[in-house]
């Protein structure tokens, strides 16, 4: 089983994981498997922006899957969430469902989103996204990893700042 | 086959998946496209030519080669399969990529698939600017250049042919052309870059250092507008990151609160154009204190008593009254930058754009002085190269004719290999000293790149003959007489590229597919166009020839890299201070007290200059750079793929500023000076300054078959005068002021 990890306190709105997640995947124009929002807020001068890298979290019980009246949509045994365009109708039920907006209709009518990169997993690779990523604020690893990974910053957020 | 045309041409991108099947139609499908293009409003593209092959294009491979969407140049690893660029990834061998790229890399497919590249040589039909062109060969294209040439030759010197380049791999050879020629005016982009922090470092340091800053192991990081997070410079963003991860404490001063802001500990929003005050109040501190390196200071500095003697009245104090920062505050981070070890603070790369941009520079090169943070980890450090081959050329003629810049005898300080451009429309139009009719603008695009677009096209206008050598239709292209197309950096060799740093490597540029439609090698145009002006003997060898004469210092020739990620000199990388390193400033040292700048009649210490005051009424504008863009170069404006993220500028306004202006979030406001008028949409803000404004650099095309990017946004430029910094030569760009109103 595969998930995500985004680190907020690393992204810096760079887009390359959106032009990667693009170009490896010859996403079509108008439509973003993954896209990274911003968040302003405070008030001068003391303003705040925090950016956000978004795409299918690949969750472990995914509500897509669930409000998918043709079965289209499937977990595969590594926990990676894809669409099956064969049976796709186009209804959009999933978009709907996801909390985070991440089934987009494309211009084909047919849903379509991040598919983790899997023809790159099976091969051993990790996603375009994640792999392009200049300040690590993103990954794709098993919950243990990602576990770990998260330990080691907190750690190290907390023993070597001044 | 008709959809999927109309698709091709009429949509906004065409994709590799589109291209692919295309090419697969064949070469009568594509043209049997074009009759459904007449409605595709635009006189660059008429119809695809099916490419040739001499690279292998049915099996799969992998090319290591060079990026070329921004200047940044990182080493990349493309797969191409068919004849067409499959996955574009970072080269991990390769130190300025580390195997990752930022997205303006990553768009490698709509740089090279960009339906809007210039695809056969093309010569002005109609009145400049009016768009009439009709398709020439390469052979009738190269004879109408070189023809106008040699007539402006006879006419009025040869020095009256000026070059414009964007620095790039293939600058010495357009050097040579231009030095064979017999011309002295042969100008990079530079002016409205970082010509004064070049300056600043060759007189202060010896030498320019450029982004070599060890992030990694500092444990406080200064950066004045040194906005990192949202710069081309891929490797000091991910070393950036990483030092922030460690826990480095970054305090960062801009007037804007930028990415690099939002990441720092500590963001100061300083009044525009007064960072020298804030770091000379901060030497004060520290000489008052005496938390200086003494030993440092006395071994491998140069004026150190004479610092001591000026700096007494720039007091924190002082420096509040300035800066707007309190005292206190100044006073706490410069106890802090000299008690932290390693502390640096990054000299800039254009800091703000003032006339005293030199002394900025050189303030901050003197603060990490103080705190002996030079060559050591954590610190600044000298770059180490490699020293490549050459072809020895023939003696060239000499120049005697001055150049139109004012370089030496008006700028003696500013290397003459990159000019000061923004000089260039106003010697044209006067013809002071001389007149230059001829003008050669490759991989540039000084239309939108120089300041005061206006008067760069009334210099153009006077022009006998303007020759773009590009990819794609830039505003300067639609004003050219002839436009020769280059190809883009997936279809050709380049020289070597050395990438100077703690442990130097050299890259090669590859080509990873044949050349597009009727695209050529810039080295072909070169030596074709020196064949027909009679200095063919400059260029009497092959590019491969010269590749390899570059390389053979190295024991290798061009085919090494067809097995090899990189070149690696196997140099250790690390830093261990100045002892036994040769400084090369008159006195040996690293000079806080420049003997060159008083030889030259300048101030030999960086006394602070307090920048203009915007008149009443009027907002000083600022502008700067985004991640997903860069420069006037429209290869990441018309882009699908960054366009998509981000198609036009904004003006940013702080809230309360607009409030009084009556401005809402969203609308189109007027800006206007004495320059030039135009709309932008608002973005009110809490993130800048209520007594500035900002719009992002590099939108507001004015090129019709830039598709994409034409006509969106406005171009700070068109409101910035053309000027210069009198010692190292930049052009003050942030003394510029607007006026911001509503419709009507």
């Amino acid at each position: 089983m595969y998930k995500f990890l985004f680190d907020i306190d690393r992204c810096i709105n760079c887009r390359a994981c959106e032009v990667a997640c693009k170009q490896q995947n010859d996403v079509e124009m108008g439509v973003r498997w993954r896209r990274v929002s911003e968040i302003e807020g405070g008030k001068y001068p003391n303003p705040s922006r925090e950016f956000l890298s978004l795409a299918c979290f690949h969750c472990a019980r995914p509500p897509c899957i669930t409000a998918c009246p043709v079965k289209a949509i499937y977990k595969r045994a590594d926990g990676i969430v894809i669409n099956d365009e064969s049976r796709c109708i186009g209804c959009g039920y999933c978009s709907w469902a996801c909390p985070f907006g991440a089934p987009t209709l494309g211009s084909d009518g047919l849903m379509q989103k991040c598919i983790a990169c899997y023809p790159r997993i099976d091969k051993g690779l990790d996603p375009a996204c994640v792999h392009t990523c200049l300040t690590g604020a993103l990954a794709f690893d098993t919950p243990a990893e990602i576990a770990k990974i998260q330990g080691e910053r907190a750690t190290e957020k907390v023993v070597i700042s001044p | 086959m008709d959809v999927e045309a109309n698709t091709l041409f009429n949509g906004t991108m065409m994709s590799r998946r589109a291209f692919t099947k295309l090419t697969a139609l064949g070469t009568a499908a594509a043209l049997g496209g074009i009759s459904n293009v007449s409605a595709y409003p635009t006189k660059f593209v008429d119809e695809l030519v099916e490419p040739a092959s001499a690279i292998p294009v049915d099996v799969e491979r992998t090319v290591y080669s060079v990026c070329e969407v921004c200047p940044f140049r990182c080493g990349i690893k493309v797969t191409c399969n068919g004849g067409v660029v499959k996955t574009i990834e970072g080269n991990p061998k390769e130190p300025h990529s580390n195997g990752k790229l930022c997205a303006r890399g990553n768009s490698a497919e709509q740089v090279i698939y960009n339906p809007d590249r210039v695809k056969y040589p093309l010569i002005r039909t109609g009145e400049r600017g009016a768009g009439g062109w009709k398709r020439a060969s390469w052979g009738e294209a190269l004879d109408y250049t070189a023809g106008k040439l040699k007539e402006i030759e006879a006419k009025y010197g040869p020095e009256s042919i000026a070059l414009i380049q964007f620095p790039n791999l293939m600058t010495p050879l357009l050097s040579r052309f231009q030095k064979a020629l017999g011309t002295p005016n042969f100008f990079s982009s530079l002016g409205t870059c970082k010509i004064s922090r070049v300056v600043a470092d060759m007189k202060t340091l010896g030498a320019h250092i450029g982004n070599a800053i060890d992030y990694k192991n500092a444990k406080y990081i200064m950066l004045f507008g040194r906005n990192t997070f949202e710069t081309p410079a891929n490797c000091s963003v991910q070393a950036l990151s990483a030092a922030i991860t460690k826990g480095a404490k970054l305090v960062y001063l801009d007037p804007r609160f930028t990415v690099t802001a939002s990441k720092a500990d500590e963001w100061i929003p300083i009044k525009p154009g007064t960072d020298l005050a804030f770091v000379l109040a901060m030497m004060n501190v520290i000489i008052r204190e005496g938390l200086y390196d003494e030993e440092f200071l006395t071994k491998y500095t140069y004026g150190f008593e004479e610092l001591k003697g000026f700096i007494g009245g720039y007091t924190p104090e002082w420096a509040e009254g300035v800066t707007g920062v309190p005292s206190e505050q100044i006073e706490r981070i410069a106890v802090e930058f000299a008690t932290t070890k390693p502390a640096v603070a990054h000299p800039n790369w254009h800091p703000k754009g003032y006339e005293s941009e030199t002394q900025i520079s050189r303030g901050i090169l003197i603060l990490n002085a103080l705190v002996g943070n030079i060559n050591k980890p954590g610190g600044i450090f000298y770059l180490r190269g490699v020293k490549l081959g050459d072809i020895k050329p023939p003696a060239y003629p000499e120049i005697t004719a001055k150049r139109v810049d004012g370089i030496p005898d008006k700028y003696p300080l500013v290397p003459a290999s990159h000019g000061l451009w923004q000089l260039l429309p106003d010697a044209i139009i006067n013809e002071d000293p001389y007149p230059v009719k001829g003008l050669i603008v490759y991989r540039s695009n000084p239309l939108h790149g120089m300041p005061n677009r206006h008067r760069v096209i009334e210099a153009f206008k006077k022009l006998d003959l303007l020759v773009a050598i590009d990819i794609l239709p830039s505003d300067t292209a639609w004003y050219a007489d002839v436009i020769l197309p280059e190809c883009t950096y997936l279809e050709r060799y380049e020289p070597p590229m050395v990438i100077a740093g703690k442990s130097p490597k050299v890259a090669l540029r590859q080509p990873c597919v044949e050349p597009m439609y009727e695209s050529k090698h810039s080295f072909w145009i070169f030596k074709e166009l020196a064949q027909r002006m009679g200095i063919g003997n400059y260029f009497d060898f092959e590019l491969d020839d010269y590749i390899n004469a570059r390389l053979s210092p190295l024991g290798i020739d061009k085919d090494y890299f067809k097995d090899h990620e990189i070149w690696s000199s196997g140099i250790s990388p690390e830093l261990k201070g100045l002892a036994g390193m040769k400084i090369k400033t008159p006195t040996g040292k690293i000079e806080i007290y420049s003997k060159t700048l008083e030889a030259n009649g300048f101030d030999p210490l960086p006394t602070f200059e307090p920048p203009k005051e915007a008149p009443g009424g009027m907002f000083r504008l600022l502008h700067g750079h985004i991640a997903v863009h860069t420069h006037a170069n429209p290869a990441t404006f018309d882009n699908a793929y960054l366009n998509e993220i981000c198609s036009e500028n904004e003006l940013w306004i702080n809230t309360d500023t607009a409030g009084v202006l009556g401005i809402t979030n969203g609308e189109y406001v007027w800006v206007e000076n004495e320059l030039s008028k135009g709309k932008i949409k608002a973005k009110v803000t809490e993130q800048i300054r209520p007594d500035a404004v900002f719009m992002l650099h590099g939108f507001g095309h004015t090129s019709p078959d830039l598709k994409l990017a034409y006509g969106k946004g406005l171009n700070d430029g068109d409101f910035i005068k053309a000027g210069a910094d009198p010692i190292g030569g930049v052009c003050p760009m942030d003394e510029t002021f607007v006026r911001i109103y509503r419709e009507g």
